[in-house]
């Protein structure tokens, strides 16, 4: 359902929830990938900072795309960047309990 | 301008077809194994086994080892295939290389049509090794599996070389060598220099990252990278040495290679946070398992050699280290390439604004299963055959390897002729 009211970081997170990295069909909110969120209320703007499993990942674009699209639908009227960021770098330590519950 | 991921990854057209004429080529191979059983019996050199073991080496694993590097380069070292146009060319060279060098081998005539072959390929491997140390060349950040693809490359080349020099010696005899020395050492320099070389290399980023397992320590891989080469270096330059010391200590390095390199896996597996493995991962995994048949059997074939087995034995090593592992391997990492590329020309611009398949998606998982079924039971009766010389089982044998490898290549065309599919 399309949102035009100023989401809440917890919302951005649980939305971003249904974008699936396709090697391990796991979410990336829980794989831990996700590790910041701006939303600007002037700009209506949401920024993700988010990296991926490992750096020549050529699903990069794609994960990145995914998210893109999904808080487009979400957020009606708010504009996003989604950021690859490589600092610090990932590890499984990131991946969450409900995350490492899939990957079983 | 600086390429993201998905934009460094190859075009489809470069690396589909090396998956198709690879497939192709492995169940040629079975199909030949199940016409001629009783080949697996004899002494390797003959030509029933010459003609298919080059096309299951070079019109297979190099085949497909080609296009699976071609897409995996960028992912490790993170920049972009060097040339497109020089990987098709090495395609088409390599291809008409092999078709002859299998045709020659069949006919065992080892003159014209042989010259043509060898020709073929040591250009299309030139080509090869140009193509990959240009690549290589864009990323200057040192690490361990650049290092392995580099070593790899080159005993590709000096095994082709060697290959075609052995080939031209049987006719005009310019060195004085002996022929058996030299194929083994042609065979241990392709399976140990190349292949299992760029396994442990793209295994070393793979295995990781599929498995979700990054605490394994990284020395084994520095043991097995100096350990490797020192040994091969050793057992190259033993051709030229009467003495039979320095082929025994390079025997002892490359075990201990394969020793670290299993380790490395060992720690990696039972480390992992992915749990869960699919069909794909099995087989590789199951593959790195089975290594530790032929690396016995190194030990038992090298310190207690005994001629009356020498022939069965070395059937059985060649069988456990060229299909038990590294065509089993081969098979396992297919699945762990192939999708996705085709995967990514159909639906990256699609991601999000429709429901869409996923990778595993694209192919058979109960075609898959039963392939790795039917492999596992060729892998088991063909050499319980040879042992007790029973020549049902034998033909039972090569009779499921077929059936695997066409449901493999059934598999692989499942993936390329995949049509996209939006709801």
């Amino acid at each position: 359902m399309t949102n035009t009211t100023l989401p809440t970081d917890t919302q951005v997170l649980n939305s971003l929830k249904s974008v699936i990295d396709p090697e391990l069909m796991v979410n990336i909110v829980d794989l831990g990938l996700v590790y910041n969120i701006n939303i600007d209320e002037q700009t209506k703007h949401i920024l993700v900072e988010m990296t991926l499993t490992s750096t020549g990942c050529p699903l990069g674009d794609v994960i990145k795309q995914h998210a893109t699209e999904v808080l487009l639908a979400q957020y009606s009227g708010f504009t996003n960047d989604i950021i690859l960021v490589w600092n610090p770098a990932w590890n499984p330590s990131f991946i969450s309990e409900e995350g490492k519950q899939q990957l079983e | 301008m600086n390429l993201t991921s998905t934009q460094k990854a190859p075009s489809p057209n470069l690396v589909t077809p090396h998956f198709v004429l690879g497939g192709f080529s492995l169940v040629v191979v079975a199909f030949i194994l199940m016409l001629y059983p009783s080949a697996v019996q004899q002494h390797y050199f003959n030509p029933v086994l010459l003609a298919s073991t080059h096309l299951l080496v070079l019109g297979f694993i190099t085949l497909i080892c080609f296009g699976a590097l071609y897409q995996l380069l960028p992912v490790i070292l993170d920049v972009k295939l060097y040339s497109e146009k020089i990987g098709i060319t090495t395609l088409f060279t390599l291809v008409v290389g092999v078709f002859f060098l299998v045709i020659s081998f069949w006919n065992l005539n080892l003159k014209e049509v042989f010259y043509v072959a060898g020709t073929l390929i040591s250009i299309a491997i030139l080509l090869f090794t140009t193509n990959v140390f240009l690549t290589i060349k864009q990323d200057s950040n040192p690490s361990i599996e650049k290092l392995f693809v580099i070593a790899a490359t080159v005993w590709l080349f000096i095994t082709v070389i060697l290959g075609f020099l052995f080939g031209l010696n049987l006719s005009f005899n310019f060195f004085d060598i002996s022929h058996l020395e030299l194929l083994k050492l042609h065979a241990h320099i392709g399976i140990f220099g190349w292949f299992i070389q760029l396994i442990i290399g793209i295994g070393s980023k793979l295995f990781p990252m599929f498995l979700l397992s990054y605490e394994a320590s990284k020395k084994p891989l520095n043991i097995a990278f100096y350990t490797l080469n020192v040994g091969l270096l050793l057992g190259f330059l033993s051709l030229f040495s009467t003495s039979k010391s320095s082929i025994k200590i390079a025997v002892f390095l490359v075990l201990i290679a394969i020793g670290s390199f299993l380790y490395f896996i060992f720690e990696t597996y039972t480390k992992r946070v992915k749990k869960s493995i699919d069909y794909g991962m099995k087989k590789a995994v199951l593959a790195v398992v089975i290594l530790l048949i032929p690396f016995l059997i190194i030990i038992s074939l090298f310190y207690f050699q005994s001629t009356e087995f020498s022939v069965t034995q070395s059937f059985l090593y060649g069988f456990a280290l060229l299909i038990g592992f590294i065509t089993m391997l081969v098979m396992g990492l297919t699945y762990k390439t192939l999708p996705f590329i085709i995967w990514l020309k159909l639906y990256k611009d699609y991601v999000g604004k429709h429901k869409i398949p996923m990778p595993k998606d694209l192919y058979s998982e109960s075609t898959q299963k039963l392939q790795l079924l039917l492999f596992i039971g060729s892998l088991i009766t063909i050499p319980i055959g040879i042992l007790f010389s029973f020549k049902l089982i034998i033909r039972v044998g090569t009779i499921m390897l077929f059936a695997a490898t066409i449901f493999y290549f059934l598999n692989i065309l499942k993936i390329i002729l995949h049509k996209r599919y939006l709801s």
